[in-house]
């Protein structure tokens, strides 16, 4: 079972990361149930919470509203996202200190390949929890496997604060939704089916899976039996993203084109900025917007040639908006995806008239900020009108 | 945590590459830092800033930041019990 050819993979987590960032030096705070969000009246989410707000439900994306109501005596901290990062380099300098094989999957997980390093996972992984521990005073829990699917599967069992190792042999048992990547959509998909576990989930063909899952059922068939070639690349090597977007929450609903295009304009250009400065364009451009009832709708719009200007995702944006929004809606986003590299985008015999001037205003704002240079439509949203 | 948001007089000392500080003046009184528990940077624009989360002798705990452009410290908030 597996073709990992004795790899030995570490999947390192870091505990409740935000919020224990921000109980450092905060002793007072200890066993307390913290969430760190913003503030209710806003419609924000919970970023994170410590294992004491957990026990009562609540987590990561959870509304702060909702989460104020399972813990009404919790204390809420709002965050700074330059502590996180600061934090997260860190970490990263500890982990790039054992492997040169680490590839950072998010602020607050990475994957090593520590094949050539001798002893067991285990005592490797208990080095690193270690070392980071003396680094930044904040606990990791390691995941240790043949592959980044266990150890990713592995760190999820063990945490918080654990290091240990999960097998193909170990999985029987598991309940289907501890594969990841399997979500609550699937695992009630496979519970539909009398589907539970993995040992059950093994007990089905690959043409068995297909037919329950679609194209999704082969990847399944193979994650069941523990298996994932996948390599950790060197530090450093940038996995092409599925899809890159934005989201804006409004404070109260909205439903005319002068209300949600200021704030559609800010998003546009919040994901165009976003794609230049990765190297990637988008073919195909997702409007995403949610109503009062909470109904999330989507509408897709393929694009001639793939783009990273604000402008040309505004237009394409817009007018989906434009088509399809009749009701008022609290949220609105956009996404570009179909991503490829910038430079072996497809040329086109009409290039986009903004290249220029977006890459001066990408300059500007490096320098200066986010709103040092935006469009009129997107002046509006900072003002505040929109 | 009470918002703050006053100059104070700072002596640190530079150690392993990084700015630690030690001692501080704030409203006429001398504050000494045993333990600085939590730092990172940040920018706004062109300014960086050095934050730090101090404990200091009397076992208070403070949050200020060192401003590069002012070459200025300022001590943001105290971090009191409950919050």
């Amino acid at each position: 079972m597996g073709h990992d050819g004795g790899r030995k993979v570490l999947h390192v987590d870091m505990d409740a990361f935000f919020a224990s960032v921000e109980l450092l030096g905060r002793e007072e705070l200890r066993g307390r149930p913290v969430i760190v969000g913003g503030d209710p009246g806003f419609r924000s989410v919970v970023t994170s919470c410590t294992y004491e707000a957990r026990k009562y439900g609540v987590h990561a994306g959870m509304s702060m509203t909702r989460a104020l109501s399972l813990i009404p005596h919790a204390v809420v901290l709002s965050g700074s996202f330059a502590r996180y990062r600061t934090y997260s380099h860190r970490v990263l300098e500890v982990l790039l200190s054992f492997t040169p094989r680490m590839h950072a999957v998010s602020i607050d997980e990475a994957f090593l390949d520590v094949s050539g390093i001798p002893g067991s996972m285990e005592d490797t992984g208990q080095r690193i929890q270690k070392a980071v521990l003396e680094a930044t005073s904040l606990w990791c829990t390691v995941g240790c496997g043949p592959n980044r699917l266990l150890a990713k599967m592995a760190s999820n069992l063990y945490k918080p604060r654990g290091v240990g190792t999960l097998t193909p042999e170990m999985m029987t048992e598991l309940p289907a939704s501890a594969i990841w990547g399997v979500g609550p959509g699937t695992a009630s998909k496979l519970g539909n089916y009398g589907i539970d576990t993995i040992g059950k989930l093994r007990a089905l063909s690959r043409s068995a899976l297909r037919s329950i899952m679609g194209v999704y059922g082969e990847e399944l068939y193979r994650y069941a039996r523990g298996v994932d070639d996948r390599p950790v690349p060197f530090f450093g090597y940038r996995e092409p993203p599925k899809s890159m977007g934005h989201e804006h929450t409004f404070t109260r609903d909205v439903e005319y084109p002068g209300e949600y295009m200021p704030a559609l304009a800010m998003v546009c250009q919040r994901t165009g900025c976003r794609a230049r400065e990765g190297g990637w364009k988008g073919g195909v451009v997702t409007l995403k917007y949610r109503l009062r009832n909470l109904k999330r709708i989507t509408r897709r719009k393929i694009l001639p040639w793939p783009t990273d200007q604000d402008q040309t995702i505004l237009r394409a944006a817009g007018e989906m908006a434009a088509a399809h929004i009749k009701e008022p809606i609290r949220l609105i986003g956009v996404s570009i995806s179909h991503l490829v590299p910038s430079e072996t985008a497809q040329l086109s015999f009409f290039p986009e008239g903004t290249v220029a001037l977006n890459s001066v205003a990408d300059r500007v704002r490096e320098r200066h900020g986010e709103r040092a240079m935006v469009s009129g439509r997107a002046l509006e949203y900072i003002q505040g009108k929109g | 945590m009470q918002e703050l948001g006053e100059k104070i007089e700072m002596i640190c000392h530079f150690s392993g590459g990084s700015v630690v500080p030690c001692r501080f003046r704030w409203q006429n009184r001398v504050y000494h830092v045993v333990r600085v528990s939590s730092s990172w940077e940040s920018r706004r624009g062109t300014v960086k800033y050095f934050h730090y989360v101090v404990r200091t002798s009397d076992d208070d705990v403070y949050e200020i930041h060192f401003n590069t452009e002012s070459m200025g410290w300022v001590i943001d908030c105290e971090y009191s019990h409950g919050a």
